[in-house]
């Protein structure tokens, strides 16, 4: 099928690029210089990756959705016996010079085998239709927590719950996943967690009582950072905090926290309004899309972005749990740059072979 | 084609209309969330932005202070009185010993359980005590020092904090964390110069560990002029602000900053500071810069007066603290400190050094002045104290019973006994109760005036002022007394500087008491130097200053003049109302009547003739008998005076003569070498 340039959706790749040049200016704030290229170089590869797959139609590359899903949890099952250790948990595999987190592929993976699954069953009356997804969800979720990290597997749990309900599950089925859910917290407590995710879930909840934790003390320095920049900022590459590195894993997960001291509240806000309009697009490309495969894809993409958006920036203002979530298209790092984009290129897939654009073509 | 997207549109809007909904449902859903982070967004920057914008400031950058050198002290000749000197001490972090020592020992204090309880649960931390231990170990190769004393030292200094922070802790009812816990303490005392050398240029291996140098004053002449340098201590926090609120206005300009008062003169109450004649000290701006009991400050004599110039300016050093082992990092600013000026005092080291030993054993003082520019060539005072001992020997140098504490030539206001009579007897010539010819006749010890009696027994007979004075007779003041009033007395004697500051630039100098005589026995009294009056050295010092020099009245200071700059000068208090108008022949008259003191006078048997010397005895009594206080005080040479001085020996059995001359005339063959070394020559 020929693409129709016309339906490539320029708002939305020019926001993408917006928030690109503010990850480029503040990866080299907070890292350095050459940081700032390496990121550049992955957005390269993340750029062909994007090019390769909007080439191709969706629909044929759902239809090696399952192939893609049993590799990633292969790569998942690979990591926790040859990955990389960093900072105690096997979250990287190593591939020569880079190493790849293979949990941020198994999320897109899972979104598109979820969404072909979802799409193929017609009859969505049915309960039994629950429990093969919920099979789907809880695989990946137990090797991602094994790994562990607690936020990447938890964020299937909103992509899951977005992609069966606008595949039209009917709400009284909800029930009973929610009522499953809540009985398996204590088992999750005392058998899955590891101490420090209980500490950070305990230093969220009581921030002051836990310091010693580790999660109270990184709260506290992101806190302090953000508080620091005002309404304008301490200026680009000026923010003192960022600057000496008190804030942990400022280039990657903590990234928001040196665009708030250094930019202040009105230009950080505005990276904030930025998500807001990619999430509107992205839905608007889902309610628009000509299938129920592309619908589903596109919810499922943007619930995972905007999730990771939520959670990231929340826990740099202290209003989320601290994880190991990064900030799609912002923060440093090859897997989450490459996974940001392929889940772009689906979302404008879904838009160039919509049936529908927006009001031009209407009577 | 286009009919058919028509019938497409319509067809899944029908059939999408559930699912739109619910991704409207989603949307908002999600939008929500997001104006929710904006809106915390917001609200830690902008309304609680200061809040953490302060916490910041305080923990990235430290600031430390680079110690100024303090000034040097020398006499006027550049001998030196006060100099600098450094110990080292190997200081490393309260963290890092407390954990070497629990590596030592296996031993948990009861708060560290809680330590322990983080070490398990916290993978990192498993190797802590380790690193510690290891540290240490290199330490105590490289450095060539006892591991055993090493232990003991850590131990004691851990015990004493944990005790510290334990009643802290229980006071307040919660874990609190001390000073002492965070900051660094000694690992070697006072170590040699090979440690300190080996510690700097290893310094990289040891992280954390530094070298600290204490400064402390060093007074190569021990107890020679202690009073008048004074002594200087390491300030503390609490003492400054026990004391705060006395200093504060002894510094005029902080004063008008500090309060905004508005600078007009008369509206800022700097009398009090000026009676005080402080110099002022830079402390509470040290403080706020976060000096911490680092410096030192003088708390007496000059070391304390002019303080500011000695202490020079300590530098700045703003370090960012970098996350990992907060180590300093790059240096943001440094401001290289001042170092402070040295001062020359009018001191003269030979002439001091003689004074204090002409004074022996006994109680009293010495003060040697230039009479024309009020410059103390010597101010001694007996028993003194030894600076370089001080602090050690310091509770028995307080509960000694001859106060060696006590700066007698500013300190010791006593009774001036006869030598006020030149007060008296300028007075009355000035006032013209009396003239230089008139007689009075002395009745001695008779008469039935059994309170005002003469020294003589059967009297002086008939007495001109000149012959007055340099018999000493009693009764011939108190009959000009009697004429006079008492309230020209009093006019006179402050007039003479008596019962005022004398200004000079040694601080808690006392005031003495001149009364107003309220009866004229009391001004009967006070004609002769006893009753209510009391003086101190200095003053009497200045009084016969003024004879000397024809009438003006210096301004004693020990200040000669401060090193490369001219920052400080001495006021020249040479303006109307410091000069006395005293007739040529009313002095003549005195002057004649003191320089016959020596001859044939109360002061002929002291020997000290030759020096051509000016001056008057006073013997000032105490209640008890065979206890007085005596004094001399003149100048010389008479005619062309050169020198003025005074000696005070308290609580003398003796009467002045006796008990001043074998004091003064070392000073005096001090002074005038030349007369010394010809009379030498004679015998």
């Amino acid at each position: 099928m020929k693409i129709n340039i016309r339906k490539f959706d320029w708002l939305l790749f020019s926001i993408i690029f917006l928030i690109m040049v503010g990850s480029f200016f503040f990866v080299w704030s907070a890292a350095g210089f050459n940081y700032a290229l390496k990121q550049l170089l992955w957005v390269g590869i993340g750029l062909f990756f994007f090019f390769s797959i909007i080439r191709l139609d969706y629909k044929d590359i759902l239809k090696y959705s399952y192939i893609f899903y049993i590799f990633a949890i292969l790569l998942l099952i690979l990591v926790l016996i040859v990955g990389k250790q960093i900072n105690g948990s096997r979250r990287w595999l190593p591939l020569g010079p880079l190493s790849l987190q293979p949990s941020e592929f198994m999320k897109i993976a899972y979104i598109l085998t979820l969404s072909k699954y979802m799409s193929f069953k017609r009859d969505t009356e049915n309960f039994t239709m629950v429990l093969i997804p919920i099979l789907l969800t809880m695989i990946p979720i137990a090797f991602i927590a094994k790994q562990p990290d607690l936020g990447t597997s938890l964020i299937l749990l909103p992509i899951f719950g977005s992609i069966l309900f606008v595949a039209g599950t009917k709400l009284r089925y909800f029930l009973p996943l929610v009522g499953i859910g809540i009985s398996a917290l204590p088992f999750i407590w005392f058998f899955l967690l590891k101490s420090y995710q209980k500490g950070r879930i305990i230093g969220f909840i009581w921030p002051d009582k836990n310091k010693d934790w580790g999660a109270g003390y990184h709260r506290l320095q992101s806190l302090i950072a953000v508080g620091s920049g005002d309404l304008f900022g301490a200026g680009w590459r000026n923010g003192i905090q960022s600057q000496l590195g008190f804030v942990p894993e400022q280039h990657t997960d903590f990234i928001f926290s040196v665009i708030s001291e250094e930019f202040g509240f009105f230009r950080a806000s505005a990276f904030i309004v930025c998500y807001a309009i990619f999430v509107i697009c992205g839905f608007g490309i889902a309610a628009n899309s000509k299938d129920k495969e592309g619908r589903l894809i596109a919810v499922g993409l943007v619930t995972m972005i905007s999730t990771q958006v939520f959670i990231n920036i929340g826990m740099t203002l202290g209003i989320a749990p601290i994880t190991g979530l990064t900030l799609p298209f912002l923060s440093y790092g090859g897997s989450s740059i490459l996974s940001s984009f392929i889940a772009l290129a689906f979302i404008i897939n879904v838009r160039l072979r919509s049936q529908i654009t927006f009001a031009r073509e209407e009577p | 084609m286009n009919k058919s997207r028509k019938k497409d549109i319509y067809k899944s809007n029908n059939a999408t209309s559930t699912h739109q909904h619910r991704i409207k449902i989603i949307l908002g859903i999600i939008i929500v969330l997001f104006f929710i982070l904006i809106l915390r967004l917001g609200f830690i920057q902008i309304i609680e932005g200061e809040k953490y914008s302060g916490i910041s400031d305080k923990r990235r950058i430290r600031k430390t202070p680079i110690n100024a050198f303090r000034g040097k002290i020398l006499d006027r000749n550049g001998e030196v009185f006060a100099d600098n000197r450094h110990t080292f001490d190997i200081i490393a972090p309260y963290k890092d010993l407390l954990y070497f020592l629990l590596s030592q020992k296996g031993e948990l204090l009861p708060r560290l359980e809680k330590i322990n309880a983080h070490k398990k649960m916290s993978e990192r931390c498993s190797t802590c005590h380790e690193k510690q231990d290891l540290l240490f170990r290199r330490l105590v190769n490289v450095l060539g020092i006892n591991k055993r004393s090493l232990i003991k030292i850590a131990g004691e200094t851990v015990k004493k904090v944990e005790i510290v922070k334990k009643d802290v802790s229980k006071r307040a009812g919660k874990d609190i964390v001390i000073l002492e816990e965070v900051s660094k303490h000694p690992v070697i005392k006072d170590a040699s110069f090979k440690k300190v050398a080996i510690a700097e240029a290893q310094g990289d291996n040891f992280p954390g560990i530094v070298v600290r140098a204490n400064p402390y004053r060093w007074y190569p002449n021990h107890n020679l002029a202690g009073h008048i340098i004074g002594y200087t201590q390491k300030v503390k926090k609490e003492m400054w602000e026990n004391y705060k609120h006395k200093w504060d206005c002894l510094d005029k300009e902080s004063f008008v900053s500090n309060y905004d008062i508005n600078v007009e003169k008369n509206k800022v109450p700097v009398s009090f500071c000026e009676k005080m004649s402080f110099k002022i000290t830079n402390i509470d701006r040290l403080f706020s810069l976060g000096f911490l009991g680092d410096i030192l400050i003088g708390k007496t004599g000059i070391e304390s007066y002019y303080n500011m110039i000695l202490s020079g300016n300590p530098g700045e050093r703003y370090e960012e603290i970098t996350y990992e082992n907060s180590r300093a990092g790059k240096i943001i600013l440094e401001r290289p400190p001042e170092a402070g000026e040295d001062i020359s005092l009018t001191i003269d080291i030979n002439i001091q050094r003689i004074a204090r030993e002409a004074l022996g054993d006994l109680r009293g003082a010495v003060v040697v002045m230039d009479p024309w520019n009020g410059e103390i060539i010597a101010m001694a005072s007996n028993p003194g104290f030894n600076l370089n001992t001080f602090n050690k020997h310091y509770n028995h140098i307080v509960n000694d019973k001859n106060k060696p504490l006590l700066n007698r030539p500013i300190q010791s206001a006593l009774p001036p006994g006869s030598t006020f009579k030149i007060v008296t007897a300028v007075a009355a010539l000035t006032e013209k109760i009396v003239t230089g010819n008139q007689l009075f006749k002395c009745y001695g010890q008779g008469g039935g005036h059994t309170r005002f009696r003469c020294s003589s027994k059967y009297g002086h007979g008939m007495l001109s002022v000149e012959k007055a004075i340099h018999h000493s007779c009693n009764v011939y003041f108190f009959k000009v007394a009697d004429e006079m009033g008492g309230e020209l007395l009093h006019k006179w004697g402050k007039l003479f500087g008596f019962g005022e500051l004398s200004m000079i630039d040694i601080p808690y100098e006392r005031k003495g008491i001149l009364p107003k005589p309220k009866s004229v026995s009391e001004s009967k009294n006070i004609s002769i130097g006893q009753g209510r009056l009391l003086a101190t050295p200095v003053q009497v010092t200045r009084m016969i200053a003024i004879i000397a020099n024809g009438g003006k009245k210096v301004r004693p200071h020990v200040i000669g003049d401060i090193n490369n700059t001219d920052s400080v000068e001495m006021q020249d208090d040479t303006d109307g109302e410091n000069t006395l108008k005293i007739p040529k022949s009313v002095l003549e008259i005195v002057r004649n009547g003191l320089a016959k003191v020596a001859t044939e006078g109360t002061g002929r048997n002291m020997k000290i003739e030759e020096y051509l010397v000016a001056g008057k005895t006073g013997t000032a009594e105490t209640h008890r008998k065979n206890d007085n206080h005596t004094w001399f005080t003149g100048f010389a040479p008479y005619n062309k005076p050169k020198y003025c001085f005074t000696v005070l020996v308290e609580h003398s059995p003796l009467h002045a003569a006796e008990a001043t001359a074998p004091v003064l005339r070392p000073v005096l063959a001090a002074l005038f070498p030349e007369i010394e070394a010809k009379q030498r020559i004679n015998n």
